[in-house]
């Protein structure tokens, strides 16, 4: 716990909490010349142990994220030493690992992610860390979204398949992570979103289609400052399940009926 | 470079971990010639008094002139020289700290992840996770297992 900081690891969550977080540690790294560690964690779904674990799947996912996390960098970062780092599993013990690995003498993190707030005290990633963490965790809080917007209630960086992309490989991403929309990219930007129902219907020929044979709903996308009441409204309208949340012309999440049932049920 | 911070809060309690935390705090204020805080919150009665009538918690002005002996004292042999001043509240300890915050507009909050109470090694301190939780400033978090 000696000064100046050398290391300074950042996880962050692409939400807005985090770019607090991670602005926090530019201005400490600026001031000790220090690198920052900016680590993202792919969120693993996959549970039974005798399931063979298809890491291939997440390639995509990791390769997004890696460019995410440049571009980050290099809005919030510049002039400033950095690693970029995506690591795959349980966010609190991915950091912690993390922090031992590269032996981090300050960690910046945000108290919650955008969904921690309703439902816990503290972000349960951030309260893991607080207590397991070996170096001094700054803890860094940012104003929660407001609870009647998207942005609050949505999954952030959900997992995503490619336009050209088989559907043997797409269903089994939504059985695993149990699914029932998935968004489609095309060169990273989203063009559909995929239903359960979508694949389905191509039962028997998984292997010979791509994703942009089974499409069926014309896009509709939402932002995270969209009220959650309006975003709600369009499922019911257009009898969907789920709509890809897009920022600045990028996915950052998506939202689906039972986050907005989620949101009405919640109290205060 | 302008200084990061320039006014660092550090709450103590006189144990072990608020000590650690000030040793921090005391390094991070020279770092950067900014001020240190110390503030000392003198508590409510403990949980098993909870039973009886709620009394208001009056200052005392005995209590509180101790405590202040005591921080001055702390400061003169932890704080080797940085610029620092001394506050002492009566009332809850995470309320009274987040009070300061905002009277005084401190910019970072240094302070030990185990309060007064609570099981040590298992929770975080209620004082530490409520202050966490609700500061408007940056909290620089010390795990006792850290300290060197």
């Amino acid at each position: 716990m000696s000064l100046p900081y050398r290391k300074i690891l950042c996880p962050v969550d692409f939400d807005e909490n985090s770019i607090a977080a991670l602005e926090a540690a530019a201005e400490i790294a600026r001031h000790f010349d220090a690198t920052v560690h900016v680590l993202h964690t792919i969120l693993l779904v996959i549970a039974p142990t005798s399931m063979p674990v298809y890491v291939d799947l997440y390639k995509a996912q990791e390769d997004t994220a890696r460019r995410n996390l440049q571009e980050l960098a290099r809005k919030h970062l510049a002039g400033i030493k950095y690693e970029i780092m995506v690591n795959m599993g349980e966010p609190a013990a991915s950091i912690l690992k993390a922090e031992r690995g590269i032996g981090a003498d300050l960690l910046v993190m945000s108290t919650h992610g955008r969904r921690g707030v309703s439902r816990f005290f503290l972000g349960s990633v951030a309260e893991l860390v607080l207590r397991e963490a070996r170096c001094p965790v700054m803890t860094v809080h940012q104003h929660a979204p407001q609870k009647h917007l998207v942005g609050a209630w949505m999954t952030a960086n959900p997992v995503t398949a490619q336009i050209d992309e088989k559907l043997s490989t797409i269903h089994a991403k939504m059985l695993e992570g149990g699914f029932r929309n998935i968004p489609v990219l095309a060169d990273g930007r989203v063009v559909a979103m995929l239903t359960e129902g979508d694949v389905r219907s191509f039962v028997g020929h998984f292997d010979d289609t791509p994703a942009k044979r089974a499409i069926t709903q014309a896009l509709v996308t939402v932002g995270p400052q969209t009220p959650i009441r309006e975003a709600a409204r369009i499922m019911r309208e257009r009898k969907i399940d789920g709509l890809p949340v897009v920022e600045d012309g990028r996915l950052v999440g998506i939202i689906t009926t039972s986050d907005a049932l989620a949101a009405t049920t919640s109290e205060g | 470079m302008a200084a990061v911070f320039s006014k660092i809060l550090c709450p103590i309690d006189f144990e072990h971990d608020s000590m650690d935390a000030l040793g921090l705090a005391c390094q991070l204020a020279k770092q950067n010639s900014a001020t240190v805080y110390l503030l000392t919150v003198i508590g409510a009665p403990p949980p098993a008094a909870a039973a009886l009538p709620p009394v208001a918690l009056n200052p005392n002005p005995e209590f509180e002139a101790a405590c202040i002996r005591r921080l001055e004292v702390i400061a003169r042999e932890k704080l080797a020289g940085a610029s620092h001043e001394i506050f002492v509240a009566t009332g809850n300890a995470a309320p009274e700290i987040l009070n300061l915050t905002a009277a005084q507009g401190i910019d970072l909050i240094v302070m030990g992840t185990h309060g007064r109470t609570g099981l040590k090694h298992f929770l975080l301190g209620s004082v530490a996770e409520h202050v966490v939780r609700q500061s408007p400033v940056p909290v620089l978090t010390i795990h006792p297992k850290a300290a060197g």
